[in-house]
């Protein structure tokens, strides 16, 4: 024991006088939140960076801070910004990360997040979305009731998502699905509208990361739905034409799906046959109806409106050559040979493909009044 | 016996006043010595000296001087009604046995002295342990006379078996310790080292249970004990009963036990008597709490100065809003609030009670309230402090209780220079000590590491009673079960 | 009486000492590594692997069930004679010293990467030199009980593992065995530097208490190895497509990092600092065995002058290499390519050999 004292003694004073350079004290760092990426007008080859960190000073007016900064990648604005901040800037809290539609539109923007992939201490369940407008917009929004600028963009996208009606990407998941070839990368679609951050739905971006087409926020369901994403409840909207009034809306909560997806590889193209099964609740109507004796009827009525629906999102998906749904998951799982000729140009081949959605709507409760 | 030629002034001469004479010149410097020439009934000229304050005077006066005068007619140990007497030829063990507090009768024309056995020192009545209280133990504790403590002992344990074996330690203050032992349970070879190890002690005096530990333990360096001290008889007798020895120090109100694992100290009289699933409970507690206490305050300063990533957002966020008015580095801020604990918890120990909730209350406003308001600490850390302080209270035994407390400096300090991986290589150290310590023979880790299942029924949990058949392997008992099927046929 | 009466293992201390022996830094870059090689079967290769480092590990016990109270470093001189010997012991020394060594340096770049990417090697390198000197100048059992508590308290790390289960796609390890059987092998190669560490038995097996229980002991360290590996394996394949896992570097980590607890964020940081214990504690097994073999091989009482020495000599490196990412591939390569044949093929030439002695042995005790 004596023995190890000493070698602990010696130990203790060897490390105090060289001393660690990862000391960072938590009051010292500027911690962003958010970051955004934004097309300089100016100069092509430039980008706009904006990061917004809480201010930990209760003397400081506002509650975070907002810099905005003009440079050729994150690693070069993350030093400029270094410069101007009041300590040393840190990406191990990144919430949100902001890509203006414009950006996606011109430029392939997976290697300029490349830095946030790279270094272990940055977070990789930072969610990502897409900005319809200016970046600046949102980076200065009236945030007095709601709080700090990271935090509420956060909990708006991940509320949404629980709502299903838009999708959920992380970093991580950014990195998914621009790396596996089964999918095409999507992301959440926020827009500024009246002085508030709305979830406008989902943005599919192609392959090289370009923005492609979006999908509003009944449509985002429905890919939440394809995707089997279905932890949470989903709401469907449906308005049947009537009598009297022109269009009746009512509302159903999907709580549980059963699938049952086919694939298979005919006359040189693939054909995906998607079987499912949706549990219903009715959460609104806004209609008389006799539900007590024709509830199969409007069972029937509301499949075939989904069955549309889902053709028609298929549709546009299959025009753009993309795959969100993740198709290629099983093209490579039970049609292997074949996928293996394809890989390379997944969404390419799926716009080829049959794929028939075969919805089928049980409704299970109604509430409390009939 | 002396070995030593008798000198001639040291034997009892058969003239009385000679050895007063002598006694008078030995004890010059005590005040206290009496002595007081009788004629007794039979004639003879006799002389008892004592010394005043440590014999009972009621004892002399009726069983000694009144049979002496007016009843007995030969003087003779055999009509004196005093159980235990003997008769003494040499000054020497006058001397002795007058600072024992007895009392020594010479008889004119006799060469030796009749020694009385007449000790009378003030003695504190059994009162309820004070460190080690309990809710539904037993309500009596050891006392610092040796006698009364193997008393109480044997009411626990009437049988046979228990053997008291007997040792002088010191050279001036000739303390009397027993070693207790259940002869047909315990490890023969621990006993015979353990005496080893009593009789080696060279010192002048053992003036409490533990200093005597300290010369007895395996490894007084470290930072944990290796015996346990102990106030409590039912804790003792328990630990008997496992097939632990005890040893009783005269002086001293505590006990020694041995041989202690770690883990052992985590148990508390108390858990036997509450129910099984709640007594688990606590345990799993008392080892989380002792996990806290080394670990909390120095992953506080790991996390705010090399990985805030790992604390979610809005704990962040508060935290750096109290750490921006602090002027210190979190270690200074930490070292600061867990001395003035640790000061006020040492001034709360020596005071008396009244004043020592004084202490509690100053101590809670400046740490608490004060500090924080002025901006010297943040309310995290006094969190974390309190935390600390509540949890290192929650292990049983005072003695882990206080090691742990102090270990969690080192891993302060660490943490400051590496983080987590500081905090991490620090408990291997704390640990890899742990393992290379034994004690009497025992691996000091078990049965944890090494791993010994069978016993694990009595350290993270606590099993029923009648489920623990078997004394715990780590005391190297010889007979290891304990009891036989005692709830045959019903909810085994 | 054998000479190593006095520090006798039990079961469990000898499982465990195989067992973290086994498991250390390769648990990080495992399915990154299997991946590669094998892709979606990578976890046929992990069964393969196991099996095969089990099936050696047996002939080992074999081999030292015909002396039972000898370690590899008595038997060797016993049928080489002293000079060749000699030799085969120094290659052992320098086998387990060169393993050890690479784990310690691992254990500093892992964490200098992950922890701390601004402190120096040496100040890392010399507070792990710390515990290291404390458990490697004890014997075996004490080692291992070391090892015990190490054990027992990373046993949860398993179950959080789990935790990150959440979004997995269970039609990534379709189609089954579709590019052939070569990349399964080959994986399983790759799988088996992982599983290194059994052939510490050849040294552990005279410490033994019960010797008819070495067996068991190989299969339960085997079966612990396996489960953990099996799993990482199937947990990453199941979150991750081929392509994601063979750009990252430590996929295992990548896994955790996902884990988000109410109290906890970044799970891989605390994982990977407790993980520490694990990491060093195959350098010090390794090291305690090139140790051991140091102070038979110059019949010295003592190992620690030769601790001593060799802490000295990690500082040296530590000192003189600024240690990266490639410094660590290449060993990694070495490791797969060249290095196999030491724990793997020794053994079983030296049974056979055994064999053919005591063949021959008979046959001129019997003419």
């Amino acid at each position: 024991m004596m023995k190890t004292g000493k070698l602990l003694l010696i130990f203790v004073l060897l490390c105090t006088t060289i001393g660690c350079d990862d000391i960072i004290y938590l009051e010292d760092v500027e911690i962003p939140l958010v970051l955004g990426l934004d097309v300089d007008p100016n100069d092509p080859d430039q980008l706009i960076y904006y990061s917004s960190a809480p201010v930990f000073s209760k003397d400081a007016q506002k509650k975070y801070t907002v810099r905005k900064i003009t440079a050729h990648s994150l690693e070069v604005a993350k030093n400029k910004i270094g410069g101007m901040s009041t300590g040393f800037l840190v990406g191990g809290k990144l919430q949100v990360i902001l890509i203006s539609k414009k950006l996606l539109q011109h430029k392939n923007v997976f290697p300029y997040l490349d830095v946030l992939y790279r270094s272990p201490k940055n977070e990789t369940k930072a969610l990502v979305a897409m900005v319809d407008g200016s970046i600046e917009e949102i980076m200065n929004a009236d945030m007095k009731d709601k709080g700090i600028l990271g935090v509420v963009i956060h909990d708006i996208i991940q509320t949404s998502f629980d709502q299903g009606i838009t999708v959920c990407t992380r970093l991580l998941d950014f990195f998914h699905q621009m790396i596996d070839k089964r999918i095409t990368p999507n992301l959440t679609e926020l827009k500024m509208e009246d002085g508030e951050i709305t979830v406008y739905g989902t943005a599919l971006l192609n392959k090289e990361a370009k923005y492609s087409s979006s999908l509003n926020i009944l449509e985002s369901t429905l890919l939440l739905i394809l995707r089997k994403e279905t932890a949470n409840q989903l709401p469907l909207s449906f308005s049947i034409p009537q009598d009297h009034q022109k269009n009746a809306e009512i509302n159903l909560a999907v709580n549980h799906i059963n699938y049952d997806i086919q694939s298979d590889y005919r006359d040189h193209r693939f054909q995906f046959t998607m079987n499912m099964a949706l549990n219903a609740d009715i959460s609104e109507r806004l209609f008389p109806y006799e539900i007590k004796s024709k509830q199969d009827q409007l069972e029937r009525i509301l499949t075939s409106q989904l069955d549309q629906e889902f053709n028609q999102i298929i549709h546009k998906i299959q025009a753009k050559q993309l795959d969100p749904m993740g198709l290629g998951v099983y093209a490579q799982a039970f049609q292997y040979p074949h996928w293996q000729k394809v890989k390379t140009h997944w969404g390419k081949e799926l716009s080829k493909a049959t794929i028939k959605v075969k919805p089928h709507i049980v409704i299970r409760d109604f509430g409390i009044t009939f | 016996m002396k070995h030593s030629t008798p000198h001639e002034e040291h034997i009892i001469h058969n003239e009385l006043a000679k050895n007063l004479d002598q006694l008078k010149q030995l004890f010059y410097y005590a005040p206290d010595f009496q002595f007081k020439e009788i004629t007794t009934k039979s004639g003879d000229k006799a002389l008892l000296v004592y010394l005043e304050h440590i014999v009972d005077k009621v004892a002399i006066n009726e069983h000694i001087l009144k049979p002496l005068m007016y009843a007995v007619e030969s003087i003779d140990e055999m009509h004196i009604p005093i159980f235990k007497t003997e008769n003494a030829l040499q000054i020497e063990e006058v001397e002795k046995s007058l600072y024992a507090g007895k009392s020594v009768l010479f008889v004119e024309g006799k060469t030796f002295a009749t020694i009385f056995d007449t000790q009378g020192w003030p003695q504190r009545a059994i009162k309820e342990p004070q460190t080690e209280s309990t809710l539904k133990g037993a309500h009596q504790g050891f006392v610092e006379t040796a006698g009364q403590n193997i008393a109480i002992v044997r009411r626990y344990l009437p049988h046979r078996e228990l053997t008291v074996k007997s040792y002088e330690v010191g050279l001036r203050g000739k303390t009397k310790v027993f070693m207790l032992f259940l002869k047909d349970v315990v490890n023969p070879e621990i006993v015979a080292e353990m005496e080893d190890r009593i009789q080696q002690v060279k010192t002048d005096a053992i003036i409490n249970a533990g200093q005597l530990v300290e010369y007895i333990e395996d490894h007084p360096n470290s930072l944990f004990p290796q015996l346990l001290q102990t106030e409590r008889p039912d804790a003792l007798v328990a630990n008997l009963l496992q097939g632990r020895f005890a040893i009783i120090v005269d002086l001293s109100p505590y006990a020694i036990v041995g041989p202690m694992t770690l883990t052992s100290f985590f148990q508390s009289v108390d858990d036997y008597s509450t129910r099984w699933v709640i007594a688990s409970f606590a345990r799993l507690l008392r080892f989380f709490a002792f996990f806290i206490t080394i670990t909390l305050p120095s992953f506080y300063i790991a996390a705010i100065t090399f990985h805030y990533e790992i604390l979610p957002l809005d704990l962040l966020i508060s935290i750096g809003v109290s750490r921006e008015k602090v002027p210190f580095p979190p270690i200074i801020e930490a070292i600061v609030m867990e001395i003035s604990l640790e000061m006020i918890r040492e001034a709360g120990v020596r005071l008396p009670a009244p004043i020592g909730q004084t202490i509690g209350v100053v101590g809670g406003i400046v740490i608490g309230q004060a500090a924080v308001q002025a901006g010297v600490v943040s309310n995290i850390m006094v969190i974390v402090v309190a935390i600390t302080a509540i949890s290192s209270f929650i292990i049983p035994n005072l003695d882990v209780s206080l090691g742990a407390r102090l270990i969690r400096f080192p891993m302060m300090l660490i943490a400051t220079i590496y983080g987590l991986v500081g905090i991490a290589v620090g408990l291997m150290i704390v640990f890899a000590n742990i393992i290379n310590m034994e004690s009497l023979g025992e691996p000091y880790g078990s049965p944890f590491s090494p791993i010994k299942f069978i016993d694990w029924k009595d350290t993270w949990v606590r099993f029923p009673l009648w489920k623990m058949d078997q004394r715990p392997t780590s005391t190297n008992s010889v007979q290891t079960m304990r009891q036989r099927t005692s709830r045959k046929g019903r909810d085994r | 009486m054998s000479k190593y009466t006095t520090n006798q293992l039990t079961l469990s201390q000898f499982v465990i000492f195989i067992y973290k022996t086994q498991i250390g830094v390769g648990v990080l870059t495992l399915p990154r590594l299997v991946s590669e090689n094998a892709n979606r079967d990578g976890w046929i290769s992990v069964i393969l692997g196991i099996a095969i480092s089990l099936t050696v590990s047996i002939l080992i016990i074999k081999i030292m069930e015909k002396h039972p109270e000898m370690t590899l470093y008595d038997i060797l001189p016993l049928y080489f004679g002293k000079w060749l010997g000699r030799f085969f012991i120094f290659i052992w020394i320098a086998w387990t010293l060169a393993a050890s060594t690479t784990a310690f340096l691992a254990t500093i770049f892992i964490t200098q990467m992950w922890l701390l990417p601004k402190s120096s090697s040496i100040l890392i390198g010399a507070l792990f030199l710390v515990p290291i000197y404390l458990t490697a100048k004890e014997g075996v059992r004490n080692i291992s009980s070391f090892f015990q508590f190490v054990f027992l308290s990373t046993i949860w790390m398993e179950f959080t593992l789990l935790y990150s289960g959440g979004g997995s796609q269970i039609l990534n390890f379709l189609p089954i065995g579709a590019d052939g059987i070569t990349p399964i092998i080959k994986g399983a190669l790759v799988f088996l530097p992982s599983c290194f560490g059994f052939e510490i038995a050849l040294f552990l097996y005279p410490f033994l208490k019960n010797k008819k229980q070495a067996i068991k002991g190989v299969l339960i360290a085997h079966a612990l190895t396996f489960n953990i590996s099996f799993m990482l394996i199937v947990l990453c394949f199941l979150k991750y497509s081929q392509e994601e896992i063979q750009l990252f570097v430590f996929p295992t980590l990548n896994l955790l990092k996902e884990i988000q607890l109410p109290f906890i964020e970044r799970l891989e940081i605390p994982f990977l600092a407790i993980y520490l214990m694990v990491m060093l504690s195959t350098a010090i097994s390794y090291l305690y065995i090139s140790l051991f073999g140091m102070a038979q091989f110059t019949q010295k009482r003592s190992h620690i002058p030769f601790l001593w020495i060799a802490m000295v000599f990690w500082l040296i490196i530590l000192f003189s290499v600024n240690f990266s990412f490639r410094h660590l591939q290449q060993v990694e390569r070495i490791w797969q390519k060249n290095i196999v044949f030491i724990p793997l093929v020794f053994p079983i030439l030296l049974l056979i050999y055994i064999k053919i002695h005591h063949f021959v042995q008979q046959r001129r005790h019997t003419p």
